[in-house]
């Protein structure tokens, strides 16, 4: 076959895909636009402003993270204040079961004994009888 | 600046591609091996590549944000992508038609060719950076 009765299939191959993958990123560059604004609403910092300079937005951009930065240091010093307070109820919980436990142990030992003499006694008194 | 390479080839097609676009006469290679409509169909190609070129340089010259600056970026780049397309069609019909002889007007169409590729795969890797640092300040 002669290259000249290829060339136009070959033509509408090329330019078929050519013009398909154009629209194709056509229609990505639009939705990528569209995600890249949704998430720079979203941004803490506006880094656009800091990479087209300009020393006021990029100071104003810097203290927005510097904000949000301090709000979560308290937030996460909160949390250590609260995981500790818990920690120490805790503590203290153990502290008083261990007392509890320590004078029910000495009762323990008192009724025992109890227990013991009331047995001999018991046993001298079958003795006798 | 603007690549002003890149402007001229752009402006060129744009002011080539509405005549054949039109159904006004062209390059004889191209006439004597396709059909009328496939003529006017490689015509549109250039005419809205060199624009879509013209666009992304133009206007992604003047954007303010870099979300615009990547958005004209990658309209260049599908204009670039029409163009290289339409190119190669230039280059084969002389390549058909004028065989060694034409080696000279079929190399710088090549090279045309391969520099509009080459520019959009250049812009892709761009964008994969881009999108990268972006994730990475994210994760951050």
């Amino acid at each position: 076959m002669p290259w000249s009765e290829v060339v136009v299939p070959v033509t509408l191959v090329l330019m078929g895909g050519g013009m398909l993958t154009a629209f194709a990123q056509l229609i990505s560059a639009r939705s990528q636009l569209q995600k890249a604004r949704q998430d720079d609403e979203r941004l803490p910092a506006e880094v656009q402003s800091v990479w087209l300079g300009g020393a006021e937005k990029a100071v104003a951009a810097l203290q927005v993270a510097l904000d949000r930065a301090e709000k979560q240091i308290t937030r996460l010093e909160s949390a250590l204040d609260k995981e500790r307070e818990v920690s120490m109820i805790k503590d203290q919980r153990i502290v008083d079961l261990e007392h509890q436990l320590f004078q029910m142990r000495t009762q323990l030992n008192r009724l025992q004994t109890q227990a013991d003499k009331l047995g001999t006694e018991i046993n001298e008194l079958k003795e006798e009888g | 600046m603007p690549d002003t390479f890149e402007m001229l080839i752009a402006a060129l097609c744009l002011i080539s591609g509405i005549p054949i676009a039109l159904g006004f006469p062209t390059v004889n290679s191209v006439t004597s091996l396709l059909p009328v409509w496939l003529i006017r169909c490689w015509g549109a190609d250039l005419a809205l590549a060199g624009l879509l070129i013209l666009i992304g340089l133009i206007a992604g010259r003047a954007a303010k944000t870099v979300n615009r600056r990547m958005f004209m970026i990658q309209i260049e780049q599908a204009g670039l992508t029409m163009l290289g397309t339409g190119s190669a069609v230039l280059m084969m019909s002389i390549m058909t038609i004028g065989g060694w002889r034409a080696a000279l007007p079929v190399g710088t169409y090549l090279a045309l060719t391969l520099s509009c590729y080459f520019r959009t795969i250049e812009i892709s890797d761009v964008k994969r950076g881009i999108e990268r640092s972006r994730r990475r300040d994210a994760v951050e």
